[in-house]
């Protein structure tokens, strides 16, 4: 991707402090944009380009204060990236309600109310071209157990978002979510390290037909294509970036994970019946 | 974006000026007697609870007879008058909290045009001095550079510059009006309030000054808040219409709807009366009967008294707002969800004998392993 192919745009990364935030944050400002980071932590990346700004993202006007002072120093906003989210992992007992309702306040309200500041703003300063970028999960369509609150809010964020796309298209926003399956993110978060065990993560990558697990910068480089000029008539759609994961039963339960794609079946050891979800999940 | 991208884009904009609920009520002074007694004193509700909103580039005009409060409200909108109640708001942050800072930016960014351009000028005063004092008086432009800023407002306004030294009295009625404009655009606003700016006009003139406030609005990007009790102006030049009568509004909206179908018996009124610019105005009375004295406005709805369509109920219950299928907010009890408590009842969520067969759900299909 050409570096300056977003010289001249200014984009708002919720939750780009830690994980693919953060990616997502560094690959945009590489390509030459002027990058506003909201997130409960600041964000580590030490650069001239990069406005880190404390805050929650699910508060009344803290998206429109962020979006501010990014104005006042590079002008309007006409990027913005929903990558905060809140993903506690509990079954219907183990999650407290107020547990439950804090992960909609982030992930659906919180989503709702960046956009709303970001649109407003837009209209207010008379763009005509502009980009909005949510980041579901394959589990918001395959979930797994104990992970309700988050797969069903990224569900919420998949349906914003086609209902954004048909409400903004006219006005030159488009709306797209990037979906990602399982993806390692040791070493990019200190907010949410990655606490996989290997034997997890060794699962988890057998399910996936390009035979590795995603990294960061897959999700941030996909993120950056539909921010791109380029990607001007791609509205409404959900990309997932999972390495195949999404598209079927690559492995049946009860097949050995160590087996290749054309090995045939035998019986053994099994895996997980696991999912294309992203059990470490991305944001802050 | 096409055109109508644009103009979608255009009312979405954060309203460059908006009213929330505001109101100016008048006390009236009480006899000794019944402030003895301490009896309630007598309330004129000039403004009542009226919210509207300008945005940017765009022309909200208010429309009332005499009486209705219109001119009042312009008055709150300058801070000539402080509200009884409610907010006034510029881009979107309350006048009344903003402290010094936003009663500078309040009076840089809207001014006034007022109706009788024979008596806001001074007549002693040549036309290039009235626009250099302000230039003066509000430091907005250095002694030096005041000459060719006063000729540049002229040219704006369609003077020959040589016309800065004239005075008010060798000026025509559009002339003395279009000096109120420059004036007002002196200190670079986003907003003017006209306040029946062309109503002592000849129909001609008006005509020639509307279109001046037109070009004026697509070259410097003006918002408008048009003050009149003439339909057929706003016809010409607003976007949105709001109708006031005795201090309340009784119908706003988007103009073509407004103007095509409207909803409010009064609007129909003073739409069937309105003359068209270039015919002579209509010497008859727009509306039949009389504006009621506002200080004991009739009861229920206040327009009861000269409603064509009144029903009993109009006497007794004062209808509430709601939107019609043309787009327009509209208080009228002929419009379903005007009259409080008889909206059609949320109906419980059915019930039937058998249970869940109410909805049928697709039968879950076996098999699956997720």
């Amino acid at each position: 991707m050409a570096a300056g192919a977003l010289e001249g745009s200014v984009a708002l990364v919720t939750g780009g402090a830690n994980g693919l935030g953060r990616a997502i944050v560094a690959a945009l400002a590489d390509s030459g944009a002027k990058v506003g980071v909201l997130d409960l932590a600041p964000c580590p990346l030490d650069r001239p380009d990069v406005l880190s700004v404390v805050g929650d993202v699910a508060a009344d006007g803290a998206v429109d204060g962020a979006l501010a002072a990014l104005e006042e120093r590079w002008g309007p906003a006409s990027i913005l990236v929903n990558d905060a989210a809140d993903y506690p992992t509990a079954g219907l007992l183990e999650m407290e309600p107020a547990a439950w309702r804090h992960v909609f306040d982030v992930n659906v309200t919180g989503l709702f109310l960046a956009c709303r500041a970001f649109v407003q703003r837009y209209v207010d300063a008379g763009l005509t071209s502009g980009r909005i970028v949510s980041i579901s999960t394959g589990s918001a369509r395959s979930p797994r157990p104990r992970g309700a609150a988050y797969a069903s809010s990224k569900a919420a964020v998949e349906t914003i978002s086609a209902t954004l796309a048909m409400e903004l298209g006219p006005l030159g926003i488009t709306s797209n979510v990037v979906a990602p399956g399982y993806i390692d993110v040791r070493g990019a978060s200190e907010a949410n390290p990655d606490r996989a065990s290997d034997e997890l993560r060794a699962s988890l990558t057998a399910s996936i037909p390009t035979g590795r697990a995603g990294l960061p910068a897959d999700i941030a480089n996909a993120v950056r294509f539909l921010c791109l000029p380029e990607s001007d008539h791609v509205n409404a759609a959900v990309l997932a970036v999972d390495g195949g994961s999404g598209a079927g039963r690559f492995r049946m339960p009860g097949e050995l994970t160590t087996s290749g794609p054309s090995a045939p079946p035998t019986t053994g050891s099994s895996a997980l019946p696991h999912s294309a979800g992203d059990p470490v999940g991305a944001g802050a | 974006m096409t055109a109508l991208a644009t103009e979608l884009a255009a009312t979405m904009r954060t309203p460059l000026l908006e009213t929330r609920g505001l109101s100016k009520h008048y006390a009236l002074q009480r006899s000794t007697r019944a402030w003895l007694r301490r009896e309630p004193g007598e309330v004129l509700r000039a403004v009542d609870d009226v919210s509207l909103a300008v945005l940017p580039g765009r022309t909200l005009g208010v429309v009332g007879e005499t009486g209705s409060g219109k001119s009042t409200l312009g008055r709150l909108v300058l801070r000539l008058e402080r509200p009884s109640a409610g907010q006034v708001l510029l881009d979107g942050q309350d006048v009344a909290s903003g402290g010094g800072a936003m009663s500078h930016r309040l009076r840089r960014d809207v001014q006034v045009v007022l109706q009788d351009p024979y008596t806001s000028l001074n007549p002693h005063e040549t036309v290039g001095g009235a626009l250099a004092e302000v230039l003066k008086v509000t430091g907005s432009v250095p002694a030096a550079g005041r000459p060719a800023r006063v000729a540049e407002l002229l040219d704006q306004v369609g003077f020959p510059s040589g016309w800065a030294g004239r005075k008010p009295g060798q000026l025509s009625g559009g002339g003395r009006q279009r000096v109120s404009i420059a004036r007002a655009l002196a200190v670079g606003p986003r907003l003017l309030v006209a306040d029946e700016p062309v109503s002592a006009l000849d129909v001609s003139v008006q005509a020639q000054v509307l279109n001046l406030f037109q070009r004026l609005q697509s070259e410097l990007g003006l918002a408008y808040l048009f003050i009149t009790h003439d339909l057929a102006v706003l016809e010409r030049i607003a976007d949105d219409v709001a109708v006031l009568y005795l201090g309340k509004v009784v119908e706003q909206g988007p103009a073509e709807a407004l103007f095509a179908s409207p909803a409010h018996p009064y609007t129909q009124a003073l739409l069937a009366a309105a003359p068209k610019l270039g015919r002579r105005r209509s010497t008859t009375s727009a509306v039949a009967g009389e504006l009621p004295n506002p200080i004991t406005p009739p009861s229920g709805c206040t327009f009861h008294p000269r409603c064509p369509a009144a029903m009993a109920v109009c006497r007794e219950v004062v209808p509430l707002t709601t939107t019609t299928a043309t787009g327009q907010r509209v208080a009228c009890h002929l419009y379903p969800g005007s009259t409080p408590g008889t909206e059609p009842p949320v109906r419980p969520p059915s019930t039937p004998a058998s249970g869940a067969a109410a909805v049928s759900h697709p039968a879950p299909s076996p098999g699956g392993t997720r």
